[in-house]
């Protein structure tokens, strides 16, 4: 992951460990759409895709 | 509470999930109260933990918090306790809570709290999960970095918790454990509007001041002059809140990298874990769901099976209760108001115990186990759609218990409106207390047959009535949703822990406290309510009921009727003339559209208190003296005619507009008060009260007229 984009989703997505060169896999998408089920370092967490949308990645 | 003003607070502090609350529930035992924080139904449990030499003090289990940049009501109370030191909550002392595998987000409010300048413990938790050289080193690390003691424990295996106890008393008493130096050094703009604010609270650490700069909008403790004030040396300062925030949050990841890079060592590897194989099916795109409706089918197989025999034993128990109360001291006004008042009324509460208990002790594992934010991702896009949040799912399947627990967990729910659609719509999921109306009322509707051979039609029956009230939970939460306007932001992120098995001390605590707050509560209205049927029934304006007697006494001589016939035709014919009988008689006109007569308005009248007074009450209408046989109720009731014809009065048609309105009908004075409590304010929990209402009139009218 490279950057975040300001708003107010920010500050929320980096409390739960989301931050700029964190390793985040993409593990699955919702059963009825709408949120993705991703992969941290060490830890599970869902997001909306319009969430997911402020966070920046490269692919590895 | 305020029983000894020297007893020292200590805050328990920590992230969701860190087994903060284990570590609580260890540490104190059952010398533990619930009570709510002042103004909100957030609980607030307060432990006493004994320091020896006759000194105690008082622990605070606080809830999860993220950081001190809070997203959630819930998270909103800590930031505002800690911020003010005035709050007669205000701790002495803070005791922190981490997860050794999980440090990079744990860590962050350590170092917030820290800079708060309060002394502080630092518990190292869930060890066992990691080797012995690491937890040294992590121990050795954090203690340095915080400047705090550190503590290696494990809540799951209850390794090192005396070490805890006995840490405490002098983390009371060493002001060592005070530093000065923050962590997160502040830049100019922050250095000079919290120099500002600081001076002109009157406070004497400058972070405190940083964070009332950022909060001071929502913190109850301030006067709007000080808010004003305070915006004022915001927007003059150039104080940017959001970009701040993002600031601080980043430098405090920075200054913690040396200590998870020590932690991440220790779990590194790419191989899928366990959690991450039971999520392959449990969040399994397809799967999922069909397993979810699985566990709700169990769920609630179980609060029938598992029940019918201590609900047996409750019943026969108060019935012979009543008996022998009325053999041994005879029949006289006071045993009558005793057993047929009283008992008769606890009885209908104590009877729905086991029901309540098995519901509580599922979901609750549920919960402890992970699977409940596995719902609440799986659900999220479905219920977004309704304007509710994913969060709202966890309020909808407990509201298949009881509505009240039900509306004080909405509190997770970050956005007002969302939040607020939850809460309004909740009480239409059928609860737990409407059951026993189902069970009485749907033999008169539905025949028992097998339908295609396997399925129990008055089974199908149940599953009918919840899905209306699933039903109108969608209408109502549609139109809510045009109606109620908000910009604030919605979220879903929420973390979905490691799945472990239940720890059975923090369920049972679970379950013993939810049960016995509904003993109580519920048990407190339905005393009062059958105290005043009993009374209301037994008295009438005038010399109405004497009257009464002598009429009914000289009609059953003419019919030559046996003594219980005569002791039931004196009764019927008393509770006509009674106050409660005039009042039914009033409301007639109003639900005879519905198929009612008087004697039912009664049991509307009373279950507006709570429904679950609805069998009470017929029981006593239909003078049986107590509801301890459901049998003879059901009878009595199917044997009711209208006066004058052949027509029974619970035919299909009646019935089933009976069971509609209370599938719809706000019939819980509980409910409203929490609804009040939650929303601060009467506008709702009255539109609460008029919406369902209007719904259970309207349903049942058009049952009613449709089949007769």
């Amino acid at each position: 992951m490279t950057q975040l984009v300001e708003n107010p989703y920010t500050c929320k997505l980096m409390t739960l460990g989301i931050i700029p060169q964190s390793v985040v896999t993409m593990v699955r998408k919702a059963p009825f759409g709408g949120a993705f089920y991703i992969k941290l370092d060490n830890h599970q967490m869902a997001v909306r895709v319009e969430e997911a949308k402020s966070i920046y990645v490269e692919k590895s | 509470m305020e029983k000894n003003k020297y007893t020292p607070i200590i805050a328990l502090l920590g992230n969701p999930n860190s087994g903060k609350s284990s570590m609580f529930n260890l540490l104190t035992g059952l010398r533990q109260e619930v009570s709510n924080f002042p103004g909100v139904t957030i609980d607030k449990k307060v432990g006493t933990l004994a320091l020896g030499d006759h000194t105690y003090a008082k622990i605070i289990d606080f809830p999860g918090t993220y950081s001190l940049f809070p997203n959630s009501a819930e998270e909103k109370i800590v930031i505002n306790t800690l911020l003010n030191p005035n709050d007669h909550l205000f701790p002495d002392a803070v005791l922190y809570v981490a997860d050794i595998t999980q440090l990079d987000r744990h860590l962050i409010l350590a170092t917030q709290v820290r800079d708060l300048g309060m002394p502080m413990l630092f518990v190292l938790n869930m060890i066992d999960l990691v080797d012995s050289s690491t937890q040294q080193e992590l121990s050795a690390k954090i203690s340095s970095f915080l400047g705090c003691q550190v503590i290696l424990a494990s809540v799951r295996e209850s390794i090192n918790i005396g070490q805890i106890k006995d840490a405490i008393p002098s983390l009371l008493t060493n002001d060592a454990n005070k530093t000065h130096q923050t962590l997160y050094t502040l830049n100019r703009v922050e250095l000079q509007t919290s120099d500002h604010v600081k001076t002109y609270i009157g406070l004497h650490n400058l972070y405190q001041a940083k964070l009332i700069a950022h909060h001071f909008h929502w913190l109850t403790f301030l006067s709007d002059e000080q808010k004003n004030h305070i915006r004022s040396l915001v927007s003059q300062n150039g104080f940017e809140d959001i970009r701040l925030q993002v600031e601080e949050t980043m430098s405090r990841y920075q200054m913690q990298k040396n200590i998870v890079k020590v932690a991440a060592r220790s779990s590194k590897g790419t191989k899928q874990t366990f959690t991450d194989k039971i999520d392959n099916w449990i969040t399994h795109r397809i799967l999922g769901p069909v397993i979810f409706f699985a566990i709700m089918l169990f769920v609630f197989q179980a609060i029938f099976t598992w029940s019918s025999l201590p609900m047996d034993w409750i019943e026969s128990g108060f019935a012979s209760l009543g008996s022998f109360v009325t053999d041994q001291f005879g029949t006289s006004w006071w045993t009558d108001l005793l057993v047929n008042g009283i008992l008769a009324g606890l009885g209908g509460v104590l009877v729905f115990v086991p029901q309540i208990a098995i519901l509580f002790l599922l979901l609750a594992l549920l919960e402890e186990s992970g699977y409940m934010s596995r719902v609440v991702y799986m659900f999220d896009n479905i219920m977004h759609k309704f304007g509710m949040n994913g969060r709202s799912m966890v309020a909808l399947i407990s509201s298949g218990a009881c509505a009240i627990p039900a509306i004080m967990s909405t509190r997770t729910i970050s956005n007002p409106k969302e939040r607020l659609i939850t809460i309004m719509v909740s009480p239409l999921i059928s609860c737990s207390a409407r059951l026993p109306v189902y069970a009485i009322l749907i033999g008169f509707v539905v025949p028992d047959v097998m339908v295609f051979g396997f399925f129990q039609s008055q089974g199908l029956a149940f599953m009918g009535l919840y899905l209306l009230g699933i039903l109108g939970v969608f209408v109502t939460s549609l139109v809510l949703k045009q109606v109620i306007k908000s910009d604030s932001p919605s979220y879903l992120m929420i973390e979905l822990p490691n799945y472990k098995p239940p720890l059975w001390k923090n369920v049972a605590l679970t379950v013993k406290e939810k049960v016995g707050s509904f003993i109580i509560g519920a048990g407190k209205i339905i005393m009062i309510i059958s105290i005043l049927l009993w009374l209301g029934a037994s008295f009438g304006p005038g010399d109405k009921m004497e009257l009464a007697t002598a009429q009914a006494t000289a009609e059953a001589s003419k019919l030559q009727a046996d003594e219980t016939t005569t002791q039931n035709m004196i009764g019927a014919s008393k509770l006509e003339a009674s106050y409660i009988g005039h009042l039914g008689k009033f409301i007639e006109p109003a639900i005879r559209p519905l198929g009612y007569d008087w004697k039912i308005g009664i049991a509307l009248l009373t279950s507006f208190a709570a429904r679950e007074v609805f069998v009470g009450t017929m029981a006593t209408i239909y003078s049986i003296g107590s509801d301890s046989d459901e049998k003879t109720i059901r009878e009595k009731m199917a044997a009711e005619v209208r006066p004058g014809t052949a027509i029974q009065v619970y035919n299909p048609a009646t019935s089933l507009s009976l069971l509609v309105f209370y599938v719809f009908a706000m019939q819980c004075m509980s409910t409203l008060a929490v609804t009040k409590k939650e929303t601060n304010t009467w506008k709702w929990p009255i539109i609460q009260f008029v919406f369902m209402s209007v719904m259970a009139y309207v349903g049942a009218f058009v049952v009613y007229q449709l089949m007769s």
